[in-house]
């Protein structure tokens, strides 16, 4: 039987460890690439750069989010001093109000690590894959009528969608308390498509699911 | 300076911000001037059909343009004062200027009158070119959706992650046609410089499970390792043969029961070790390390298990002989020794990677 010392098998792990780094640094390198393409060719706007997101303790989920901004909103932005150099801009979003009629889709692209593929989703995927569509804010959960237009905190947009992404135990209606003060909404999922993510290979890859994902959107 | 920074002969972070700007731009664009005209066209293809508006304009770019660098430009406007673009490309149809920036703060005013101050240089040329700005960027400027229809028939946007997209892709196809050594070292530095700032190219997710990374070369950073043969890529996935399955005893279970519940189960990327528990042994330097790995992960990270346990759970276990080796046999039940548990998967960080000895 042939041996492994001690130093061999912390190399192993160390490899392991590049191969996570690589793999990690790949995912946002296909999300950028991905909002470059729906920025540049499609005109959709994202909210932020896309970021994972990982529930600690209680979940081994990952996810990797892409939120694009809600058909016809409207960001209310505040004067941002362009000369302040920070990689962090795109982070400034959070804070601003989002403004989108009650009939609107909100859009977002995902890739999931780890967890189940959704009821409903239309394609076929194993783990990891891509998670794309659009959810509609469907309700006010104190069951009065959907204000027009409706008004949230981009923060809170990330919110949800961190809540439904990272938590697969979490069952639609997904609620949350659209901003301060205001009334909490009631979200459910308009249209969800999957596919794996080795399927993407070569920039055409992202640019054929930039089309469909823009397809959905629009 | 390429390769003074490239093997941390000098520490970037002296470098004030603007300056560290520069030096990448130098990096990036100073490669381009040298590399053959294809890198360039490769680019600007890629921006020519991002950007379907100024596709009639990039279609002018022709052959390999004059490279100018921080020229001093007069403005256009009676204000006396000069302008200073990263780098502006002239064609003899149409005139490019590059705006590089770390992050995404430009400013609109300013690319517009570099635009507008280019154009005048290009008339005292006495040419007639359109001018076209691109902003290099990681990413837009926050004002990007406000001024498009303003700016949408003059300036473009490129991240420098596709620029390090189009060298790789070009090198890929160079090399299958026989390109110059120099010419794949210069590619491989740059992108190992590019890494180094967080900055890759995307290589695709075919090869997550089966391929490996390039032979290491030890001594040299990890993005100069990563990128020492450039093509193919190769992703290493790491291969933990687990050679040993051992079988606890019920009363050594609720042991590992209650520590399983107690270490935290970390993201993905966090491997921890604690403490399982000191059994008896005659034997002593027994180690143990126990691997349990989510069903996706082990799916793009194979493990080879030995015996009958599942493709997700496995323990590995040695012994601490003199000579460091796997033991080929051992009998753990009822032995006394050291082990070491971990839990979650392997971190990005290779600091958090640690071995205790219990």
């Amino acid at each position: 039987m042939a041996e492994m010392t001690i130093e061999q098998i912390q190399e192993q792990l160390r490899r392991g460890i590049e191969f996570y780094k690589e793999l990690d640094g790949q995912i946002f390198a296909f999300m950028n690439r991905l909002a470059e393409v729906l920025e540049d060719k499609y005109e959709l706007g994202r909210l932020k750069k896309p970021f994972a997101k990982y529930l600690g303790r209680s979940s081994a989920v990952q996810s990797y989010l892409l939120l694009l901004k809600p058909t016809g909103a409207e960001i209310e932005t505040e004067e941002v001093d362009d000369d302040a150099e920070s990689d962090e801009e795109e982070d400034e979003v959070d804070t601003l109000d989002l403004v989108f009629s009650s009939d609107a889709k909100l859009p977002y692209v995902a890739v999931q690590m780890i967890g189940k593929v959704p009821a409903g989703a239309e394609g076929s995927a194993t783990t990891p894959f891509i998670q794309y569509g659009t959810l509609v804010v469907t309700g006010r959960k104190d069951g009065k009528e959907l204000e027009n237009p409706v008004v949230m905190r981009t923060g809170y947009y990330s919110g949800l969608f961190r809540n439904r992404m990272c938590n697969p135990r979490s069952k639609p209606p997904y609620t949350h308390k659209a901003r301060k003060g205001g009334a909490t909404l009631i979200f459910e999922e308009h249209s969800t498509t999957v596919q794996p993510l080795g399927s993407i290979q070569t920039d055409s890859d992202i640019e054929h699911l930039a089309h469909k994902v823009a397809e959905i959107v629009g | 300076m390429f390769q003074a920074v490239l093997f941390r002969k000098l520490d970037e972070s002296l470098f004030a911000k603007q300056e560290f700007e520069d030096i990448l731009t130098s990096d990036v664009f100073g490669a381009l001037k040298y590399l053959p005209a294809e890198y360039l066209h490769a680019w600007i293809a890629k921006l020519r059909d991002r950007h379907p508006l100024l596709t009639p304009a990039f279609k002018l770019a022709q052959g390999f343009p004059e490279v100018e660098f921080w020229p001093q430009l007069h403005a256009a406007k009676e204000s006396g004062q000069i302008c200073e673009p990263d780098v502006v490309l002239w064609w003899e149809q149409l005139a490019v200027v590059i705006e590089a920036k770390r992050a995404g703060n430009f400013d609109v005013a300013q690319l517009q009158v570099e635009r507008e101050s280019t154009q005048h240089a290009a008339m005292a040329r006495g040419l007639a070119t359109p001018v076209i700005v691109i902003a290099v960027g990681r990413n837009r400027p926050a004002w990007w959706s406000r001024q498009r229809q303003a700016t949408k028939h003059w300036l473009a946007f490129s991240t420098w992650g596709t620029l390090a997209d189009v060298f790789l892709a070009t090198l890929s196809v160079r090399q299958a046609a026989g390109s110059q050594l120099q010419e794949v070292a210069l590619v491989r530095d740059l992108l190992a410089r590019l890494d180094m700032r967080d900055i890759q190219p995307f290589c695709g997710f075919r090869s997550l499970a089966v391929s490996r990374l390039p032979l290491s070369q030890n001594g040299l950073p990890f993005a100069i390792k990563r990128w020492a043969r450039v093509f193919p890529l190769r992703i290493l996935a790491p291969e933990v043969t687990v050679r040993q399955v051992w079988s606890r005893t019920e009363r050594d279970r609720s042991t590992v029961a209650h520590l399983a519940k107690s270490a935290p189960i970390c993201r993905a990327n966090h491997l921890l070790a604690s403490k399982v528990s000191h059994r008896k042994s005659r034997v002593s330097q027994y180690f143990q390390m126990s691997l349990a790995i989510s069903h996706p992960v082990a799916a793009i990270w194979p493990l080879t298990l030995d015996g009958s346990c599942s493709a997700q759970r496995g323990i590995l276990a040695w012994r601490k002989a003199p000579e460091h080796s796997l033991a080929e046999s051992w009998g753990p039940i009822g032995c006394r020794g050291f082990s070491i548990r971990l839990r979650g998967t392997p971190t990005t960080e290779a600091s958090r990677l640690f071995w205790t000895r219990h």
